[in-house]
């Protein structure tokens, strides 16, 4: 079995860590910014700030397989993974949407 | 709710949830009394060291975790259902029970402490195993009262109104008395031992736990927004999904360094990777319910309670996700395992994705029983919640300085020696850390005071608005 | 409502993914654990005659020298027991061959050697040790790591005074403040004599588990060997 973990220098730690919490943050930041241009609480000029954030989290999960040192096809992997992430807000205001709609048209019936 | 007449298993829950705040305070305590000897070792040196401290501190977190869940449970069973908890006497016999095999426990683990190495130690005194060191005899008694409970539940569902919250519960709290089985025994084969010890551990911090929470927060989203309990129930199964998808084999980024196949490495990345999924999928649906509740003037009818799910929502995506993708990848893990970074994310992952949602309960309990119709953020509420949130929050902050030269200096620089250990341990900004963490500790203690106080005085010292009295019961 | 029910918002469909996809995934950590309980079985003492190697290896590990070493195949360390020999594949393995005297003997039988780990196993959890250090770095983060405690080069600049390291790990945690290191010392845990034998011996032992290279550059960058470049 192949498997091989490269070395990293120390001195890349620190960069590690911040770009992995940013990927986090970013992640938040498009769907946080999508959705709330969708509601409308944001005006449609702002959906650039959400695909922005999209962008950089593209860019800094390449510079995190980078810094991770990982291979040309686990690469390949993580930005098709975040390909995938592009849909994963539209989903889940999709359901959120549809949800709400189909039962809140009646009056509450919650108690 | 009828008025302030409960259901005779609504006052066990409070009984529940008042041990588990006098346990808080424990866990505080003895916390406190480790973040101390970091800085002093030689504080309480032999009469309460370090890992006596260290085990209480983390026991009561886990016991009065599982005590405040066990009495949200009671707390939404009649209410959900419907009708009185079926088998209520036993299940009061089972809380005494239950209560005094903890102090037994509390009492063996701050006065005997350590016992001899034979089998005996581990039937009596501690099994010796991070977070469940509670000796045998006692895991066999948490199983008994745990079987009471469950027949509580499943008794009670079958005979009264069965609820999609409640029917995930069902499925979620059986999954999670049998993961208690896997940490019960005991083998040579410490790598063995440590798989197991995370079948319990992680399936439930980070998968069984989680949808408890999930199931819990939908009673409470109903409760205090008058959510509309079929959207809540559907998007809970939506929750399930996901949470279950990723965190069952996300079990798989503890098992990189413990004597286990190498292709975990690969499983637990990936799948530890998706487990902030549904953390980010409820941060936008909180958003959605925000955006749309905006300016309809609802009112929130528990203010403290929505005000602690707040927390909660933010503190699981920051401590469980932010913090936890930070050292999860094994790349960045074989340097960071065993450092203070699990500590940093500990803190502010149980914080933000359990403690934080078991006082909103609490609070629930609060209203409940004081018959209020709205119960409203008092002064001292206030107080309780920033600066506990707050406190933590710096205090992850604090133990990250800490955690991050600790990975410098003694993973990167000095090859995790014994040597390289204490050289990190000696750094100034490991002791700066270590010292922030300390004072941040006492934020948090403060704020518990203040939490303690409002629960117990809440009702009384409702702020008064202009025409309404607070004792307008339903 | 008349109209038609969209599968996205059937709560049937989502109860049913749910169930399908905990299903599924407790069906895959089932066969995944299977998997890995074969290949983390303790190892015996045939494997150790036929130069087999396992994660968890037999604990007549204890008769035999026990060094941790860049496999350059695996492209990290691994604890090499009783001396290297060439892999087939490539990089190096255990060749359980140089013994090494151990409290004076190295003829320990399997049976002894058992006995001596299952003695220091319950001590370890006996005396709460994962309350204060990391084992397989799991623990409490208050003291050392002890994966490889047996590796430790402070342990060899201690071996002389005591006739081999093995009676210094003893002669420390039977009266740890005495031989304190640290302005953190250990407390005394009432370790008896044969306690501390049995935990040195499970010491020895874990720090030859197969870790996957945890940890990494173990003892090899300051003052000993750099051994990568």
């Amino acid at each position: 079995m192949e498997y091989y973990m490269p070395d990293i220098p120390s001195s890349d730690f620190l960069a590690i860590f911040v770009v992995s919490a940013l990927i986090i943050l970013f992640g938040m930041a498009y769907a946080g910014f999508f959705t709330l241009v969708k509601l409308k609480l944001l005006k449609r000029a702002f959906m650039v700030a959400a695909y922005g954030s999209w962008l950089v989290l593209v860019g800094l999960m390449f510079y995190l397989g980078e810094l991770l040192r990982v291979e040309p096809y686990t690469q390949k992997v993580l930005i098709g993974a975040m390909v995938g992430y592009l849909i994963f807000p539209h989903i889940v205001y999709f359901l959120v949407d549809r949800l709400h709609e189909r039962f809140e048209r009646k009056p509450s019936e919650s108690q | 709710m009828q008025g302030n007449k409960l259901y005779q298993s609504q006052e066990l829950a409070i009984k529940y949830f008042t041990v588990a705040i006098i346990l808080f305070g424990a866990q505080l305590l003895f916390g406190l009394v480790a973040a101390i000897q970091y800085l002093y070792p030689d504080f309480l040196f032999n009469t309460l060291d370090f890992s006596i401290a260290r085990m209480l501190h983390i026991n009561a977190l886990v016991v009065w975790l599982l005590y405040a869940m066990i009495g949200a449970v009671y707390w939404l069973l009649p209410d959900e259902a419907g009708i009185e908890v079926v088998g209520i006497k036993l299940a009061n016999i089972a809380f005494y029970i239950l209560t005094a095999a903890v102090a037994v426990v509390v009492l063996v683990y701050l006065f005997v402490q350590v016992g001899p190495g034979k089998e005996s130690t581990i039937w009596f005194i501690t099994e010796g195993r991070e977070y469940i060191e509670a000796p045998r005899w006692a895991d066999i008694g948490i199983v008994a009262v745990v079987l009471v409970f469950l027949y509580n539940v499943y008794a009670t569902v079958m005979r009264g109104r069965q609820t999609g919250i409640l029917t995930v519960l069902m499925a979620d709290l059986i999954a999670l008395a049998g993961l208690y089985l896997a940490g019960m025994f005991y083998t040579d084969n410490i790598a063995v031992d440590q798989y197991w010890w995370w079948w319990v551990v992680h399936l439930w911090v980070e998968a069984t736990w989680e949808v408890y929470v999930a199931a819990v927060g939908g009673y409470i989203l109903i409760k205090t927004l008058n959510a509309n309990r079929k959207v809540v129930e559907m998007w809970l199964w939506i929750e399930v999904a996901m949470m279950f998808g990723s965190g069952i084999l996300g079990l798989g980024h503890h098992y990189f360094w413990i004597g286990t196949p190498e292709y975990w490495w690969e499983i637990g990345a990936l799948f530890s990777a998706l487990e902030p999924v549904p953390l980010i999928g409820l941060f936008v649906h909180v958003l959605y319910d925000w955006g749309k509740e905006r300016g309809k003037g609802n009112e929130i009818k528990n203010v403290p309670a929505f005000a602690w799910l707040t927390v909660e929502t933010f503190g699981n995506f920051l401590g469980a996700g932010v913090w936890g993708f930070m050292h999860t990848l094994p790349q960045i893990n074989l340097y960071t395992h065993g450092t203070q970074w699990p500590a940093a994310h500990g803190h502010l992952a149980f914080y933000g994705a359990y403690v934080a949602i078991m006082i909103s309960a609490m609070y629930i309990a609060v209203q409940g029983k004081a018959g209020l119709e709205r119960l409203k953020m008092t002064k001292a509420g206030w107080w309780a919640i920033s600066l506990i949130s707050v406190g933590v929050l710096l205090m992850t902050v604090s133990l990250t300085v800490a955690a991050y030269t600790q990975t410098m200096v003694e993973r990167g620089m000095h090859g995790a020696t014994w040597e390289g250990y204490f050289a990190a341990q000696s750094n100034m900004w490991f002791l700066q850390g270590i010292g922030w963490r300390l004072v941040t500790g006492l934020a948090v203690i403060v704020g518990y005071g203040f939490l303690v106080y409002d629960l117990i005085t809440c009702p009384k010292h409702q702020p008064v608005e202009e025409g309404e009295t607070a004792a307008a019961a339903a | 409502m008349a109209q038609k029910v969209s599968v996205w918002t059937s709560n049937r469909f989502w109860r049913r993914s749910a169930t399908w996809i905990t299903g599924v995934a407790s069906v895959l950590l089932i066969l995944l654990t299977f998997d890995s309980m074969a290949q983390m079985k303790m190892g015996t003492a045939e494997d150790i005659a036929k130069k087999i190697d396992k994660r968890i290896p037999s604990p007549l590990v204890i008769n035999y020298t026990i060094e941790y070493k860049l496999d350059p195949y695996r492209g990290h360390e691994i604890p090499i027991i009783g001396g290297e020999m060439q892999r087939k594949e490539g990089g190096i393995k255990s060749a359980y061959e140089k013994k090494e005297k151990f409290f004076g003997r190295d003829d320990y039988t399997e049976e002894e050697a058992r006995a001596l780990i299952h003695k220091g196993k319950l001590t370890i959890q006996a005396k709460n040790c994962m309350d204060c250090h990391t084992l397989l770095g799991n623990g409490a983060y208050y003291a050392p790591d002890l994966t490889k405690a047996w590796l430790d080069p402070t342990w060899e600049t201690l071996a002389p005074a005591f006739n081999g390291k093995e009676y210094a790990m003893a002669a420390f945690l039977q009266d740890p403040p005495k031989m304190a290191m640290h302005e953190r010392k250990m407390p005394n845990l009432g370790i008896t004599e044969e306690e501390a034998k049995a935990v040195v011996a499970y010491l020895k032992f874990m720090s030859a588990i197969d870790t996957n290279g945890f940890p990494r550059n173990f003892g090899k960058i300051k003052g000993a060997v750099d051994a990568r470049k």
